[in-house]
């Protein structure tokens, strides 16, 4: 678990800087590697790997959070969500 | 206002950037309140994840139901359109509902079904301090803004074409979120159960949302029957709240009259 956090964070912190419009996905992975971060570091073994992961996976949530959530979209992209859905 | 802002050269969304600061900042008073009732904090993360990530989506999804067609919407998905879907706005009820289901869902997760009512007062106070930031996000970025209004910090919004001044309703609901918050610490005399912390915080958060709503500006959210999608779901958790505070409270006096 503690491996498959890190990886996700990695992944989560990438999405989140580079993958323009994808954040969204930076954000859910960054969730899944927080949440196996948390539960490898309730095993004693590879506690250091997990902490890894957990610090990765939050860093990677929070930067995917930030580009993600443009809430001027809220308004001046819903006319043209209605208008084109 | 300020939808984006320029910290060390680079352009960051306000809105996004308060939304993060107030899920950091209300995780650390879940781990404050968690750390005070002895509780394990990695189980505390999971919850907190669990809770945030579904939230997220809930929000996301209650959005696309009251605003947009589902037939065009599931034609998009068809089509592999997410990222347009993804972007837009969120509405809070959906996060709260969701968000909940996430918590206990963490719970289960963690192996912590014990103490779910020791993680619930934990974690609910904190809900009201991130909305606040969240509220403080909308106001920057000018969504969510209030109805046309020329009295004392009447604000105009011209990044999103709202150029005639309205009321700052972003920044009341911040205050308001923030009374909350401050009421869900208070130490009670009655109803000291984790889960009356939650019910409170229902019934509390659907009054000022249920009042709030009638000076709501933007026009593009759910309407039935003269009140608004977020009204009528107020409507639901107070009586729901209030329901169940009365019923904890009259499981606290046969519990004490039994002893």
């Amino acid at each position: 678990m503690g491996i498959a956090s890190l990886v996700l964070g990695i992944v989560a912190i990438v999405c989140g800087l580079f993958a323009s419009g994808f954040q969204w996905i930076g954000a859910i992975v960054g969730v899944i590697g927080i949440i196996l971060g948390a539960l490898g570091r309730k095993k004693t073994e590879n506690k250091g790997i997990a902490t890894a992961g957990l610090v990765c996976s939050i860093v990677g949530f929070s930067v995917s959070i930030i580009f993600y959530l443009a809430c001027v979209a809220c308004v001046t992209g819903l006319g043209s969500l209605i208008g084109s859905v | 206002m300020y939808p984006y802002l320029d910290i060390f050269g680079m352009s960051i969304p306000s809105y996004g950037l308060c939304m993060a600061v107030g899920i950091l900042l209300s995780f650390y008073i879940c781990f404050v309140r968690a750390r005070k009732n002895k509780l394990d904090i990695d189980s505390l993360i999971v919850i907190a994840a669990c809770a945030v990530g579904l939230g997220l989506v809930g929000a996301k999804l209650l959005y696309l139901f009251v605003s947009c067609d589902i037939n065009e919407v599931f034609e998009r998905l068809s089509r592999g359109d997410i990222s347009d879907l993804a972007g837009g706005g969120q509405v809070f009820y959906g996060g709260l509902i969701m968000g909940i289901i996430g918590a206990f869902l963490g719970v289960r997760i963690s192996g912590s079904c014990g103490e779910t009512a020791l993680y619930c007062d934990a974690v609910v106070p904190a809900i009201p301090l991130g909305h606040a930031f969240g509220r403080i996000g909308c106001f920057l970025a000018g969504c969510c803004y209030g109805a046309p209004y020329t009295g004392f910090c009447a604000v105009t919004f011209p990044s999103v074409g709202v150029t005639e001044p309205v009321f700052p309703i972003q920044l009341l609901e911040a205050v308001l979120n923030l009374i909350i918050f401050a009421i869900l610490l208070i130490p009670r005399k009655r109803l000291k159960s984790g889960f009356a912390t939650l019910y409170l915080y229902l019934t509390l958060y659907s009054v000022v949302r249920f009042t709030l709503e009638f000076f709501r500006g933007d026009e593009i959210r759910g309407f039935a029957q003269g009140l608004s999608t977020s009204q009528w779901i107020s409507i639901g958790l107070f009586v729901c709240g209030f329901v169940l505070i009365l019923i904890t409270a009259k499981q606290k006096k046969l519990a004490s009259q039994a002893v």
